[in-house]
């Protein structure tokens, strides 16, 4: 049986590399509360390669204006019809911020419109349970970035499965520190992301 | 005066005599032939009424060919019996007139029959155990033979019969009977009604081959549960928790070796009938030694899957391979790669188990541009090679004629060399001559009766 591994999006635009640690982190928790073979270290995917089907799962990132080339687009739109699925964070925290106003749009254009996840979706207890939606982050609760605390996030859905999970809520922030740090954490903040590889596992 | 009367001769007759002797011997012959007229109507009467009793004529031989074969058989049993009939055939009769046929030995008349240009063509339709209701039409028939598949709705398809005699066919929604039709000859089939179809049960580790096998199969149609091991003491479920066993499930799909936990379960459902499909690792499960195919080769490793892999094939010879070695003697190689068996069955009892050593087969879905079709038809065809589906069985040769030539040597026999009877067939015979003989031979009688003063 193959590993599953964790690959992070290269796109041509914006800053793709900016959140570093974020799979580190989450490849550590899913290997300490899951039995699932892993592979102990990512990949960085460019999303125009054909190496994107070996990756069911990615995730992307990124501050700055988000755009994909004409062939990125098309690998992405098959990557999504074959059964792929992307995770989107927007690591500035900001509904009015340059990258989700970019992604939103090009997702919609290339995938499908953007709507709230419920908070009943499996993606919420598919491992470990949040019965009140996604959890919050340190900056929402500091009030950084466009000082909301979003409740939902938001997916291109098909049907009632998630084919593109966009969060606004700087996860990539909330989950960029080094694994070792985890045992100074009272309550292990990157539970939610074993959910979403999990859920992506099985959806 | 006297008148002297003569003496007769002793030679001499008196006058009148002559006469009297001609009538007397008129009238002997008169009554000679109305006895004989009488006779001749009373015989034709009697040939008559023994004709209408039914009584066989003797040595009279029939023959039909197949366009007059319905109509003549009508009448070898209603208005002839005849001791001998031949059909010359140039094609398959309808079961009715073959079972007619085959029935008049019963009412002692000998049957023969040629049909030198008969075509053999055999078709038999069997129900997929599949949601897509797909249903396998095989035909039988001389090589090369273009034979047209039709059911109720249309034309299903044209086959082209292969240098082995056969060729086989799924069709999707066929509708009432299927008929083969050949130049010269035609079978019929109906499906033996559709297979009661229960879940499917996919057992392994959360992963993507799970996943994707998972999807497949519900796209397929296939009501897919599943049990996935994800962390130690706990499984990802999808539908009901139900025991494993041929009341609620057609068939378990083992994705990796990690299905252990309820493969000790297996044995007995396979014995008792399940399907079993066991795809990579999951044959190296040391409690279902007893059931595998083969055992499990070295690994040969994947390549990249590449867009010039556009072909299904193409894509999956670039898998991972667990080749099968060392397969029993009761085991069927299905699918090789590279002369390496990548996939075999056998049975265990009733139940099937077919052993797939590609590994990573969503690669072969993501990876291709038909690479979903692909990954979807595979998979759904391993889990209906060994699903367990009762079939809804029809009485038996309702509505069907699967093989008419074989039927027609069943029924009859082997063909007569040299049929014996070269007579045409003929007609009801005229008997209005018959009648007017009578009618004659009475009032010819009844004349010279009366002419001669007798009643």
């Amino acid at each position: 049986m193959s590993q599953f591994v964790f690959a992070t999006g290269q796109y041509e635009s914006g800053d793709w590399d900016a959140a570093p640690l974020v799979p580190a982190n989450l490849i550590d928790s899913v290997a300490r509360y899951t039995s699932l073979d892993v592979a102990p270290a990512g990949v960085v995917v460019p999303l125009g390669s054909p190496a994107v089907p070996g990756y069911p799962l990615i995730y992307l990132t990124g501050h700055l204006p988000f755009r994909l080339t004409d062939h990125e687009r098309a690998t992405v739109r098959g990557f999504i019809d074959r059964g792929g699925m992307l995770f989107i964070d927007d690591h500035n925290h900001d509904v009015g911020g340059i990258f989700h106003k970019t992604v939103t749009e090009e997702i919609t254009r290339t995938v499908g419109p953007l709507v709230d996840v419920p908070t009943s979706h499996r993606l919420y207890s598919c491992f470990f349970r949040f019965p009140d939606g996604p959890p919050t982050t340190t900056q929402e609760l500091n009030g950084w970035g466009d000082n909301l605390v979003h409740t939902h996030l938001q997916a291109v859905m098909h049907g009632d499965v998630i084919q593109v999970l966009y969060s606004s809520k700087d996860y990539s922030s909330e989950w960029g520190y080094h694994p070792d740090s985890k045992r100074f954490n009272t309550v292990d903040n990157t539970k939610f992301g074993v959910n979403i590889i999990v859920y992506a596992l099985t959806r | 005066m006297r008148a002297a009367i003569a003496p007769r001769d002793a030679g001499s007759r008196p006058p009148g005599h002559d006469r009297d002797a001609v009538g007397h011997a008129v009238r002997t012959w008169r009554v000679a032939l109305e006895w004989l007229l009488h006779a001749v109507a009373a015989a034709a009467l009697i040939w008559v009424v023994e004709q209408a009793a039914g009584r066989r004529p003797a040595n009279v031989r029939e023959r039909a060919n197949t366009s007059t074969l319905a109509g003549t058989l009508v009448r070898w049993s209603t208005v002839e019996a005849p001791s001998a009939v031949t059909a010359d055939l140039d094609s398959a009769p309808p079961p009715v007139s073959r079972d007619w046929l085959a029935a008049l030995p019963g009412a002692g008349t000998r049957v023969s029959w040629n049909a030198r240009s008969l075509l053999p063509l055999a078709l038999v339709a069997s129900p997929v155990a599949d949601p897509a209701r797909i249903t396998r039409l095989r035909v039988a028939s001389p090589p090369a033979a273009r034979v047209i598949l039709r059911d109720g709705a249309g034309i299903l398809d044209t086959v082209r019969v292969g240098s082995g005699g056969g060729a086989s066919i799924l069709a999707r929604e066929v509708r009432g009977a299927v008929e083969a039709v050949a130049p010269g000859a035609s079978a019929r089939a109906m499906t033996p009604g559709v297979a009661s179809l229960r879940r499917v049960l996919v057992l392994g580790q959360v992963g993507w081959e799970s996943r994707f096998v998972v999807d497949a199969l519900e796209e397929r149609g296939w009501q897919v549960d599943a049990r996935l091991g994800l962390a130690p003491g706990s499984e990802m479920r999808q539908g009901t928790a139900s025991p494993i066993d041929t009341a609620r499930y057609a068939a378990v799909v083992v994705t990796d070796s990690s299905g252990a936990i309820t493969a000790g379960r297996l044995v007995a459902y396979v014995r008792s009938g399940g399907g079993l499909v066991l795809a990579g690792s999951a044959a190296a499960i040391p409690v279902l030694r007893e059931l595998v195919p083969g055992t499990t080769g070295t690994l040969v490793p994947s390549t990249p899957i590449g867009p010039g892999d556009s072909l299904a094939s193409a894509a999956m010879r670039r898998l991972a391979l667990l080749p099968i070695s060392g397969l029993r003697s009761d085991a069927v190689p299905l699918e090789l790669r590279d002369r390496a068996v990548a996939v075999a069955a056998r049975r265990a009892g009733p139940g099937r188990i077919v052993q797939s050593g590609y590994l990573d087969t969503w690669r072969w879905r993501m990876g291709s541009a038909s690479g979903e079709r692909s990954h979807r038809d595979w998979w759904a065809g391993l889990v209906s090679a060994v699903a367990y589906a009762p079939v809804a069985v029809r009485p038996a040769g309702v509505g069907s004629d699967n093989a008419p030539a074989a039927a027609l040597f069943g029924a009859l026999g082997p063909m007569t060399a040299n049929p014996a009877g070269p007579r045409e067939p003929a007609g009801p015979r005229d008997q209005t001559w018959l009648f007017a003989l009578i009618v004659a031979a009475l009032l010819a009688e009844w004349a010279s009766r009366r002419l001669r003063g007798a009643k």
